[in-house]
């Protein structure tokens, strides 16, 4: 390993990610704009590493950069070059803010407090090998098999492996978790080999550039300079969110990055009126289930708000109905092409038939300890209802907050239902997936968090543009 | 005394009564109890002998200076059968006290002399903690014997590499009290621990499933007391609009940065707790030095053996735990294996490799191995105590 190619493995994926961004919704031209490109575009632009890597370097997956590497680049150079000879001249100028209002301080004790943070998880993730269960039994597992096994080799059932015993199959517990982010682990290990405290820093690379990504797409929501200072501060301390940083090699930051990013283009496509934003909710949608199983859920609450929010107003009382009736023709598209995320929530609704009342009262109580009982979310679920409760007259003025409460309210109760009513209970029980879902929650939570702590006269100045 | 000067005094005194009675409640005051012990049974590390490991007195203390044969630390004292009950707060100081090591709490009652009972107790961090015993269901009866057992940090630390030498200073049992109660609140939230399983899932639990018995954690008292002083500025204060937000802006933000603060003082323990273990190893050999020290010994022994095999050849494995056999795997990867269960193994196909890790030796009839309910026909390729390396012969029905 070199540091010059360790370096290109991390600049190439903000290269692409960055460049597909700016072909997608035109030339960055305001500074919000720019952070999303990085934040967000080294986020997908990692994953397309994962997928150019499986396309050309399965056979030699310990040379991804020199197989994938210069079509990442060659990709990355014509994005760019495409966005920049259609960039057309920008409409809107610099995002107001409040005359009279310091955000230098807000920027000042944030940039302390994170960057501190920062270099402390850092300097731990190099220190320790992947230690969380799911990582080396899952996620890193079909990772590290492929990098030493020299061929990105085809994961299938314990049943099928043992059928076909000259075939070049593998069998382990994930081999029907999606495979996105293990290319992507594939992509990071091959200019270090197999060094899991390097593979794990791009967890690290992860958690800056969703913050980057957050301060973007809070500023572009219309959120001043100061409230969005707190807004990547609240984020970025959640503890729970640190441990998947500091600890590396689960999905669930992936999903959450993504989830959070595509309902803030969502957000800015339906009230905010950017047309082009559309082109990254369909990107977000078509990744989150290449990710995690889960992910497919999320993409169909995000396509459901995507059909939901374009149909006319005239047909507003039958909004519900339409929505509905697209869900349920994507869950039985879904079950069509026996999509993975069927069997899983089949399995589920299957244990469930009969509903028992203290599994219920025990998870109900495990979920709220989640919640309100440990230190995952610092105060995060005390201030949101708080907040949502406490301003609802000023927040409720604002169509960007009141969808967004929408978006979250939907999916937290999908949660609440999963883990309180199927047999997903005994996770809540153990906290084992219940708070791992919640944080794929995170960055919407803490965005509604900061739209809704809004006085009336700072609502919706995205709208008012 | 003016209208104004009258509700910042109410507030005050609002606000004072308000937080004695939150920290009473988080730690579970009695307010009948005394402010200050009644009852207390001071133990000297001196008192305490090494039941496994080596210890020596040094003045008032003891000096822990090496683990016995399987990395593990136990000192004990005999009591004169103590009633648990009335001494319920337990203080202990440990000086050097390594962060590569769990401490716990064992006794035994004179109702059930033949059982040791265990606790998880927090690390000390050179200073007096304080842990409520009276949470603990089986501290109860007659205390015979009480001592402390350290052990490398379970699925992190490798055992060979967590015992460092240090001191015992002194315990005392003492009844409940006002003190007592207060500290063991304060010392729960000043815990520190080492990354674990769990802390992928949840933050603050100990364990899957949280069953240490523990007071209100921090973030929800905070949260209580932001609403209680919320509630007094309305209510005495009379606070409305602007100034209501101003403030709660404040209290939710100081109440924030506590809690990350108190975060951040974890996660710097644990990078400090990682560094000890890791710091001095190359960056590319720290994947090497692993808790399952023996899993990874055995993976090698397994690259090694099985070197000469295609890379089709599938290899599965059979251990007492889920963990063992995936921790196995993952160790020894880029081998082709899987895990040995359930029907389906039954039809593995000849020259298939069965690696076994327990002390389960199978039995091998007519040609045949027997793993549990599975019977495979196969030969031994290599057999040891604590695992075997098998092949299957022939295709098995």
């Amino acid at each position: 390993m070199t540091l010059p190619t360790l370096l290109v493995s991390w600049f190439l994926p903000l290269l692409i990610g960055s460049g597909l961004y700016a072909l997608v919704v035109g030339w960055p031209w305001r500074n919000s704009d720019r952070l999303v490109a990085a934040g967000l575009g080294w986020i997908v632009g990692a994953l397309m590493c994962g997928v150019l890597t499986r396309l050309l370097a399965s056979t030699d997956p310990t040379h991804t950069l020199m197989r994938a590497g210069p079509w990442a680049a060659a990709i990355a150079a014509l994005a760019w070059s495409v966005a920049w000879w259609r960039r057309t001249p920008p409409v809107v100028g610099a995002l107001p803010d409040p005359v009279g209002r310091r955000w230098w301080p807000w920027a000042l004790i944030t940039l302390v407090l994170l960057g501190w943070r920062g270099w402390l998880i850092a300097s731990d993730i190099l220190l320790h090998p992947t230690l969380a269960w799911d990582a080396w039994a899952a996620w890193e597992a079909k990772a590290k098999i492929w990098v030493l096994g020299g061929q990105i080799a085809p994961f299938v059932s314990f049943s099928e492996w043992l059928a076909h015993p000259t075939q070049p199959l593998r069998t382990g517990i994930g081999y029907s978790y999606p495979d996105l982010l293990p290319w992507t682990i594939v992509w990071f290990a091959g200019p270090v080999g197999w060094i899991e405290p390097w593979i794990n820093l791009a967890w690290f690379g992860l958690w800056i550039a969703m913050l980057l990504a957050q301060y973007g797409q809070l500023r572009a929501l219309g959120v001043d300079r100061s409230r969005t200072w707190i807004g990547v501060y609240v984020l970025g301390s959640l503890p729970l969110l640190e441990s998947h940083v500091a600890l590396g090699g689960y999905a669930d930051l992936w999903l959450a990055a993504l989830f959070g990013q595509g309902a803030f283009a969502w957000l800015r496509w339906h009230c905010g009126g950017e047309r082009r934003q559309l082109g990254v909710v369909l990107a977000i949608i078509l990744l989150m289930p290449l990710i995690k199983l889960e992910g497919s859920v999320w993409s169909i609450v995000l396509a459901s708000a995507c059909v939901f929010s374009s149909i006319p107003r005239w047909t507003r009382r039958r909004r519900l109905l339409l929505g509905l009736g697209f869900a349920i023709a994507l869950t039985l598209l879904s079950v069509a092409f026996s999509a993975a995320w069927i069997a899983v929530a089949r399995r589920y609704i299957d244990h469930s038939t009969a509903f028992n009342f203290s599994d219920f009262a025990a998870s109900l109580d495990a979920f709220g300890q989640g919640l309100w009982g440990q230190e995952n979310w610092n105060l995060l679920w005390f201030l949101l209802p708080v907040v949502l409760l406490g301003n609802r007259v000023a927040w409720m003025r604002s169509a960007t907050t009141r969808r967004l409460a929408v978006l979250v309210g939907v999916s937290f109760l999908l949660i609440g239902g999963l883990f309180l009513f199927t047999a997903a209970a005994r996770y809540a029980q153990s906290y084992s997936a219940v708070n791992r879902l919640l944080l794929q929650l995170a960055p919407m939570a803490v965005a509604l968090l900061i739209l809704a702590s809004r006085t009336s006269a700072d609502s919706d100045r995205l709208r008012e543009r | 005394m003016n209208r104004a000067s009258y509700a910042v005094a109410s507030f005050v005194v609002a606000l004072v009564v308000g937080t004695s009675a939150l920290a009473m409640w988080a730690a579970g005051v009695d307010p009948r109890s005394p402010l200050v012990a009644a009852t207390e049974l001071t133990l000297p590390g001196s008192r305490f002998h090494p039941v496994f490991g080596s210890a020596a007195t040094e003045l008032q203390a003891l000096r822990v200076t090496a683990p016995a044969a399987d990395f593990y630390t136990l000192q004990a004292t005999d009591l004169a059968s103590v009633v648990a009950k009335d001494v319920s707060i337990l203080r202990y100081r440990f000086a050097d006290f390594p962060r590569t090591l769990e401490l716990s709490l064992v006794f035994r009652t004179g109702e059930a002399p033949d059982d040791v009972q265990s606790i998880s107790l927090p690390r000390p961090d050179g200073r007096e903690m304080t842990f409520d015993l009276s949470r603990i269901p089986s501290w109860r009866g007659s205390i015979t014997e009480l001592g402390f057992a350290q052990f490398p940090t379970a699925q992190l630390v490798p055992p060979s590499a967590g015992f460092q030498p240090f001191v015992l200073e002194r315990a005392q049992l003492e009844s409940i009290s006002w003190r007592g109660r207060l500290a063991t609140l304060f010392d729960s939230w000043r815990e520190r621990r080492p990354w674990q399983l769990i802390s992928i899932s949840a933050v603050g639990p100990a364990e899957t499933g949280d069953h240490s018995p523990h007071g209100p954690r921090l973030p929800l008292v905070l949260a209580i007391a932001v609403g209680a002083l919320l509630a007094f500025a309305f209510l005495l204060l009379r606070l409305r609009g602007a100034a209501l937000r101003v403030l709660a802006f404040a209290a939710a933000a100081v109440a924030w940065l506590i809690c990350d603060l108190s975060w951040q003082r974890d996660l710097t323990y644990k990078r400090n707790a990682d560094a000890d273990v890791w710091g001095a190893i190359p960056i590319a050999k720290r994947q090497d030095h692993v808790a399952d020290e023996r899993l990874k010994e055995l993976a090698l022994h397994l690259q090694a053996t099985l070197s000469s095999e295609p890379d089709t050849r599938r290899v599965l494995v059979s251990a007492p735990t889920p963990h063992d056999v995936l921790r196995l795997i993952y160790h020894a990867a880029p081998l082709n294996m899987g895990v040995l269960a359930g029907a389906d193994a039954q039809h593995a196909p000849p020259g298939t490799i069965v690696v076994r890790y327990s002390d389960d030796q199978p039995s091998i009839r007519n040609g045949r191995l027997q793993f549990g309910g599975i019977s495979l026909p196969g030969r031994t390729i290599e057999q040891q105590a604590d695992f075997g390396i098998y092949a299957i012969t022939a295709e098995s029905q």
